[in-house]
């Protein structure tokens, strides 16, 4: 291959040297492995070492694999620069070809400079852990091959580290890209700790330290323009390259200074700091998506001096304000030269928000859907910040609690907020991370705080979600029967911290919180893997004097894994139409194990003042029981959760009639053996949510479910019992067909009396 | 899966492996020319590399071989290495059976030949007389007069013989096997004005055309034919206005490389081509084209192997090299890739964008280079 036809940087690179007496080991080794036959289609053709004698480079021709129709314009046989430094940099791989094509998978170089290809994407700590010269020059072939083959997808450009040895990284708000508003003004800082990245911000006059960087954003318009294939070197370079796009760098440029000039505190700060132009030139993946490129380029000179250079700005030499003001030259000025204005490309971050947090975590897009948490706690703070960082959800939170020390134990948030509201102080957090603004109420949702009740009214009928981690059954219910059309989740540990249950109402909001409190006891009345799910331990820790301030005693690992379950379950839940009741228990070795019904459907019947449910499941138990002891009737107790608040009596359970019960054809007296223990256990099983509520028995085949004489005595000695608990006394009288009928017995006694189904 | 053609290093023989897009596998000539008693021959331990293959693909046979003629490089060995029906001798453990067996007619006529063709010779006579797993290329009056002579008439046996000009029928671009395969030689009038058989002038020279991914790839089969017999083929093909049947992207150099394939003057450096050659290797090549010349390596000028009037011929070499280059194409020969001092099978995959020599890609090891990194956290 004649020299002439190479990339001139080639001969700049250094002098020639033989490759055997190069000082760069990898070098020598690289030549070495290819003179002995060890690289098919790979010949040396030359080397050259740099004035430093740090880095040396071997030029190969390559001979490359490649199909008869070429994804791009690839040789048969190419010249490749591979260029070896000190460590712990990776070799850099360069198409010597002058006219070497732009395609994926390259490297940045500055204008002027060979294309680079990026041959591998680990870092290079963990590449030289396998680097072979054979591995090398097969990752340069296949590299090749693939180009021809147009097989490279990464349409990456990372900056090629052989050029830019240390690039700077500014981080800048995605708003930035969008608004054309010059009033938008975006400083720069130097991070105290780190002066290679540079945060922007809005420019916020109260902040003393002086900007790095003054950041002008450039938006160009997808017509016509072609992605950037070299890093431009120059002001004009770049102006060149926009140009493509219609747009007049240097136009720009000259306003903004115009408008910066002055000797205000405002002005100097501006115009002493470098100006970071920031272009988001449009590109398309293959698979047709738009996206941004995202290019800075900062200049070496400070904003007032590129003013001087362009003509635009003079020094403040009036002796009147700061010597290190500038301003407006006035009257005719010569033409500016300037061609030697230097700029260096800088990498772009984007500062997180719910876009990237989406991105980053595999969902398509943000769910920008209007979530109100009830419950800062753990829970509620760890779902949050877990969902936000997914890009999740637009947030209200509602708690009326304070961070207290002992909180941090679990907490989402930091020592740091000690003494602050919990929701307030969570939204901030939230805020920060979907970078949208994220409400806080210090309320108590039972109760109410009168200055915040309107924003929480109008929160609760606005929301799409209601997300309750109050770990309050009270709360849980209260948030059921709120009116929204919003649908509710509930998500609790148990008391052990060893599971973590989820209630979620289906999207028609059929079958709610109250119905699904219902099926969950009766899950744990009748799982045996749920035998102890609420088992309390005693010993919970005291945080204060105070009698009711104790807490569990729950790990932040098992919070946090939990939370992270609960997190995900309800991505999940409520994105399913299906009414759900979830709980998972972590084991004593880690493993997690999963219990779940759907949410099943309710019957309720209005008896009085009182409310009666009972879920499908009930129903059909109490008909198999039926079923087996026809032709004789059968009976036993109820079981179920009251709210005398609300009125209302869930059956939970039926049980089967106890051993000394006496059924026949027409009567059926029911027997107390064994049963005051299965009702105790029962209640404890259910840490006492669940209690003894009635009666049912059968009707024989063929009999209706009205209730005879003695089911009207049995009725009166019922009421009299639980009016010792202040309850109302509830008798169910199982026929046909699953007929189930309920009586309620109140006093004053009701004539009511209903029959469902 | 897309085709691949596998040429193995065999010296001057032939022998190339086509496996199709449906897995079908077909084998174009067998010559195992190895001396295992030379611990210096770099040539290829054909049936011990062709075996490796059939296990990884769990088969015991090949849905095709074809005999382009009964030459010794083109089917030495083959009665030790396949499963002849014709005589159990040919028949035990390990050994590769043949679903169907394409000969050109001259294979079934000829007298006197002797070793490995007589016996592929006995296996076609034997298959075309019991009706079933042969293709016989062209009808010369011989045929017929020898199906008589067994007692059999040209017409019971019509539907197995392919005549030159038409199609091998059970193949289709538009199958699952996304081939087929036209036919260009033999002639029937040919050997009807011969007396006796040419083997080389009679041997099967095809066109095979692969459809993948709405593109069509075109490999030419040339066998051992010389110039007179390509340009009666061009003659012939451009009279019937079959010019697309002589398209090629993989050209099988004919004859290993010997000049006579191109032109009756050898030349001082290169070989001048016919009109007819001229216009076949250099009209009809589609760019970055692959031409394979199945022989030892190219002579270098003056040394010994330049001076042997067997191919391989440098002059001829230089010609294919020239016309590789004007397409921007490749010219390979099997004993000198990857190299001459190690010559190793090399691939040839048929994809959406033609034809694509493998170097890098067949590499074992080259697949597992990933660039991610393990761990996550």
């Amino acid at each position: 291959m004649a020299e002439e036809v190479l990339h001139s940087w080639w001969v700049e690179f250094g002098d020639p040297i033989t490759a055997e007496d190069s000082a760069v080991d990898a070098v020598r080794i690289l030549a070495d492995h290819i003179r002995d036959g060890g690289a098919v289609g790979v010949t040396v053709v030359g080397a050259r070492q740099a004035g430093d004698g740090q880095r040396a480079a071997l030029l190969l021709e390559i001979e490359v694999e490649r199909p008869q129709v070429l994804a791009a314009p690839i040789r048969g046989i190419e010249p490749i620069a591979i260029v070896f430094g000190a460590e712990p940099k990776p070799p850099t791989v360069l198409a010597l070809r002058a006219d070497f094509p732009e395609t994926m998978h390259q490297n940045w170089s500055p204008e002027g400079y060979p294309r680079a290809l990026c041959i591998d994407d680990r870092p290079w700590q963990e590449a030289r852990l396998t680097y072979t010269p054979v591995d090398l020059l097969r990752r340069v072939q296949l590299w090749l091959a693939k180009a021809a083959a147009g097989d490279l997808h990464d349409e990456a450009q990372p900056l090629e580290p052989l050029f830019f040895y240390n690039p700077m990284t500014l981080v800048i708000p995605r708003a930035a890209l969008h608004k054309d508003d010059q009033t938008t003004e975006l400083m720069g800082y130097f991070r105290a700790d780190n002066d290679s990245i540079v945060i922007t911000e809005l420019a916020n006059p109260d902040l003393d330290a002086l900007p790095a960087f003054v950041v002008v954003s450039v938006s160009v318009q997808p017509q016509g323009m072609q992605r950037i294939q070299f890093a431009p070197q120059t002001v004009n370079g770049l102006a060149d390259h926009l140009k493509t796009a219609a747009f007049d760098l240097h136009a720009l440029l000259r306003e903004r200074l115009n408008s910066w000039a002055g000797l205000g505190k405002d002005a100097v700060r501006r115009l002493n700091a470098r100006i970071a132009v920031v272009v988001a030139f449009p590109i398309f993946d293959e698979a047709g998506r738009f996206a941004h490129d995202l290019r800075a380029f900062v200049t070496h000179e400070c904003a007032g001096e590129v003013g001087v250079r362009m003509g635009i700005l003079a020094q403040n030499s009036s002796g009147e304000g700061s010597s290190a003001g500038y301003v407006r030259t006035l009257g005719a000025v010569p033409a500016a030269d300037v061609s030697d204005l230097r700029i260096e490309p800088a990498d772009v971050h984007l500062a997180f928000d719910r876009d990237i947090g989406a991105a980053v975590s595999g969902h398509a897009e943000p769910d920008r859907r209007k979530a109100l948490l009830i419950g800062a706690g753990s829970l509620g703070s760890h779902l949050a910040t877990n969902l936000a960082r997914e890009g999740n959800f637009t947030w209200t939170i509602v708690d009326d609690d304070i961070l207290l020390p002992h909180n941090f134990a679990r907490h989402a948030l930091f020592p740091h907020d000690t003494g602050a509201p919990k929701a307030p102080a969570l939204a901030h957090y939230i805020a920060s991370l979907t970078g949208e603004p994220a409400h806080g109420l210090k309320t108590n949702i039972l109760t109410g705080v009168s200055s915040v009740q309107a924003t929480l009214t109008d929160a609760i009928s606005d929301t799409d979600l209601i997300l309750d981690a109050s770990a309050s059954v009270a709360v849980s219910r209260h948030i059921s029967d709120l009116t929204s059309a919003a649908r509710r989740v509930s998500i609790f540990f148990n008391p052990e911290g060893s599971a973590i249950v989820l209630l979620a109402e289906s999207a028609d909001r059929r079958i709610t919180l109250r119905d699904l409190e219902a099926q969950y006891h009766r899950m744990i009345q009748t799982r045996p893997d749920l035998s102890t799910h609420l088992r309390v331990s005693r010993d919970g820790l005291r945080y204060s004097g105070s009698c009711r301030a104790v807490t569990n005693r729950i790990p932040a690992s098992s919070a946090a894994l939990l939370s992270a379950i609960a997190s995900s379950a309800v991505n999940e839940a409520t994105r399913a139409p299906s009414a759900r009741v979830s709980v998972w228990t972590v084991h004593e070795d880690l493993s997690v194990s999963l219990i779940y019904e759907d949410g099943e459907a309710v019957d309720r019947i209005t008896l009085g003042a009182w409310i009666v449910s009972y879920g499908a499941s009930v129903a059909h138990e109490i008909a198999q029981l039926r079923a087996a002891s026809l032709p004789n009737e059968t009976g036993g107790v109820l079981l179920g959760i009251v709210d005398t608040s609300r009125q209302t009596i869930q059956i939970v359970m039926a049980r089967t009639a106890p051993m000394d019960s006496t059924g026949s054809l027409h009567a059926f007296e029911r027997g107390v053996v064994g049963l005051a223990e299965a009702v105790k256990e029962a209640a404890e099983r259910s840490l006492h949510e669940v209690r003894y509520v009635g009666e049912w028995h059968s009707h024989p085949v063929g009999s209706s479910t009205w209730p005879s004489t003695t089911d009207m005595h049995q009725m009166c000695w019922l009421t009299e019992e639980l009016r010792n608990d202040g309850l109302p006394a509830l008798m169910g009288i199982a026929g046909d067909n699953g007929e189930f009928s309920l009586m309620l017995g109140d006093r004053p006694v009701d004539d009511s009396r209903e029959s469902a189904r | 899966m897309t085709a691949t053609l596998t040429f193995y290093p065999l010296g001057n023989a032939d022998c190339t492996r086509i496996d199709l897009a449906n897995g079908q596998k077909l084998l174009v000539d067998y010559a195992d020319m190895r001396n295992p008693n030379d611990p210096f021959d770099r040539r290829i331990d054909l049936p011990d590399a062709l075996k490796a293959d059939l296990r990884t693909a769990k088969r015991d046979y090949y849905d095709v071989v074809c005999f382009t003629h009964l030459d010794d490089d083109h089917c030495c060995g083959s009665d030790d290495f396949f499963w002849l029906d014709h005589a159990a001798k040919y028949q035990g453990e390990g050994r590769i059976k043949i679903k169907e067996l394409w000969v050109p007619a001259a294979a079934i006529l000829e007298d006197g030949c002797q070793d490995s063709a007589r016996i592929i010779r006995q296996e076609a006579r034997h298959r075309l007389r019991q009706g079933y797993g042969i293709r016989v290329f062209s009808r010369p009056k011989k045929l017929r007069d020898w199906l008589e002579k067994h007692g059999l008439s040209l017409d019971a046996r019509a539907h197995l013989i392919t005549d030159a000009g038409t199609y091998v029928p059970g193949y289709s671009k538009d199958g699952q096997e996304r081939a087929e395969f036209f036919i260009h030689s033999p002639f029937g009038w040919r050997q009807d004005d011969n007396g006796i058989v040419d083997r080389n002038q009679d041997s099967v020279v095809f066109q095979a055309a692969f459809l993948e991914n709405g593109r069509e790839t075109y490999a030419l089969f040339m066998s051992d034919i010389d110039c007179d017999s390509i340009d009666q083929m061009v003659k012939t093909t451009k009279r019937h206005g079959n010019e697309d049947r002589l398209l090629w992207d993989i050209f099988k150099i004919p004859h290993h490389c010997s000049y006579t394939a191109i032109g009756w003057e050898k030349g001082e450096d290169t070989t001048q081509p016919t009109e007819d050659v001229e216009w076949l290797c250099e009209i009809q090549g589609r760019e970055r084209h692959v031409m394979v010349s199945t022989s030892k390596p190219m002579p270098v000028k003056g040394s010994a192997e330049d001076e042997d009037v067997q191919p391989p011929h440098r002059q001829a070499g230089n010609y294919y090299k020239a016309v590789a280059r004007d397409a921007d194409g490749s010219f390979k020969v099997t004993m000198e890739t990857p190299s001459i001092a190690k010559p190793k099978p090399f691939q040839i995959e048929i994809t959406d964008r033609g034809a694509r020599l493998l170097t890098i890609s067949a590499i074992s090891g080259a697949a597992s280079i990933v660039s991610a990194p393990a761990r996550a956290g």
